[in-house]
């Protein structure tokens, strides 16, 4: 979405547009779930959230400043309520943040043209992802999914820029520890690009 | 040439792409005629990759933009839109109602938050604070953080957590909502008190009531909101003047 076509819909729903709201939603409904749900990994506390933080988003949209993304604005408010879930969790269970814990909930189907290696080292992957902290999680969606900046990551988590640099490089370490053993010779993968796709 | 520790620690900056081009040179040939790195560096961007292009997260379900928008709905109904006298009489109370609920928590005897069973529910103080101030410490203002510092921290019961937390929650949404309509208004009234609208500047002596300025949260990286303040009148430029005339 263009950024001129976004703040129109903005515009829009301010005003109280309800086909606008709807496109604001549709178009931003996927990534936000994706980066909510790694970093949960539970579908109906993701799919809350997200909820959550559409409404949060559409309550204050008389502050929102066209300077910001919609996206970023939903990243932050979505990253905001997981954190407070998580310490809810905590406090409901003691001091277990079962998000960190590998897998409670597997990925979904995995495309069919792929090898068992490539979803098995997927796979592994990902469990290694989710055994990140939530910080890191999010930095690392943010950064490889979303392709955003450091910079752009330091605004959505309101945290300062070395702190994301420090948060990838440990992330980047914790899956090298876990994955090392994996494959012997990772330059021989050269078509993952293409089949991750 | 660099040595694997040198290449090592160029990794983060290369996969950053904030490696200077000159380095990234030194990096690749170290990698050529080293196997450990060069494997190395091919997992982490094989993990990039796999992060970046691999959907592999389930499907929100179909109905949740309908049901996001109905929720959204319902908000919207529950919105006041008020006159400042009835502000008065609803938002002072609430504040105090508000306040009243932060000051009970904080002095209910406490029981001991580190000895209990799974699955028992207990407040964590924060949290009741977290809800009433907003939600984290980049949004709220300095006022609020000192006075949250100041707040002792101590235990209520579970129960306590389960009664009040929806309660505050809603409390704190209608508050929100309350300040906004707040601020509608008070851009029209100063319109209007500029225009020289004698009856509504009876009203609104008449309503002249003596509040605290504070700032509300509304969990966005825009300004915060603020409480009633007695607007200045602000005489409309001539521009201005016309675009009034022509709505
Ligand atoms: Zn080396």
């Amino acid at each position: 979405m263009t950024r001129s076509k976004e703040r129109k819909l903005v515009a829009e729903a301010r005003n109280g547009s309800e086909d606008a709201a709807r496109q604001l939603v549709d178009s931003h409904k996927d990534r936000l779930f994706a980066f909510v749900w790694r970093i949960m990994r539970k579908h109906d506390e993701a799919e809350d959230i997200c909820q959550e933080a559409f409404l949060r988003a559409f309550d204050s949209l008389d502050s929102f400043s066209s300077q910001y993304r919609f996206s970023t604005w939903l990243f932050t408010i979505g990253y905001r309520l997981c954190l407070n879930h998580i310490r809810r969790r905590k406090s409901l269970t003691g001091e277990m943040d079962f998000s960190s814990l590998a897998s409670p909930e597997p990925d979904a189907a995995v495309c069919l043209a792929e090898s068992e290696d490539a979803r098995l080292m997927k796979s592994k992957i990902w469990e290694a992802v989710g055994r990140l902290s939530p910080p890191q999680k999010a930095a690392v969606m943010l950064f490889y999914r979303e392709g955003m900046s450091c910079e752009d990551i330091a605004r959505t988590l309101e945290i300062p820029m070395a702190t994301v640099k420090s948060h990838l490089h440990r992330a980047r370490g914790r899956l090298r520890d876990s994955l090392a053993a994996l494959v012997k010779d990772w330059t021989q993968i050269p078509s993952l690009r293409d089949i991750a796709s | 040439m660099i040595t694997c520790q040198n290449a090592r620690d160029l990794f983060d900056l290369y996969l950053d792409g904030e490696l200077s081009a000159s380095l990234q040179t030194e990096l690749h040939a170290h990698c050529l005629q080293c196997l450990s790195c060069q494997n190395e560096l091919a997992m982490l961007e094989t993990c990039g990759d796999v992060i970046a292009l691999d959907r592999g997260e389930p499907r929100l379900s179909a109905s949740f933009t309908d049901r996001v928008l109905a929720a959204r709905r319902s908000r919207m109904v529950s919105a006041p839109r008020r006159w400042p006298l009835v502000l008065a009489r609803v938002g002072l109370p609430l504040a105090a109602a508000a306040s009243i609920t932060l000051a009970i928590l904080l002095t209910m005897p406490g029981e001991n938050t580190r000895t209990i069973t799974a699955g028992q529910k207990v407040a964590q103080p924060e949290d009741v604070q977290n809800l009433l101030i907003g939600q984290t410490g980049a949004s709220r203002s300095e006022a609020a953080l000192k006075e949250l510092r100041m707040t002792p921290k101590v235990a209520s019961s579970g129960f306590v957590n389960e009664l009040l937390t929806p309660l505050i929650e809603q409390g704190r949404v209608t508050v929100e909502r309350t300040m906004r309509g707040t601020e509608d208004l008070k851009f029209l009234i100063q319109r209007s008190l500029a225009d020289g609208n004698q009856p509504l500047q009876e009203l609104w002596q008449a309503t002249q009531v003596e509040m605290p300025v504070f700032e509300f949260s509304t969990d966005s990286p825009g300004p915060s909101i603020r409480w009633w303040e007695t607007p200045t009148i602000i005489p409309l430029e001539p521009a201005e003047q016309d675009t009034l005339e022509a709505l």
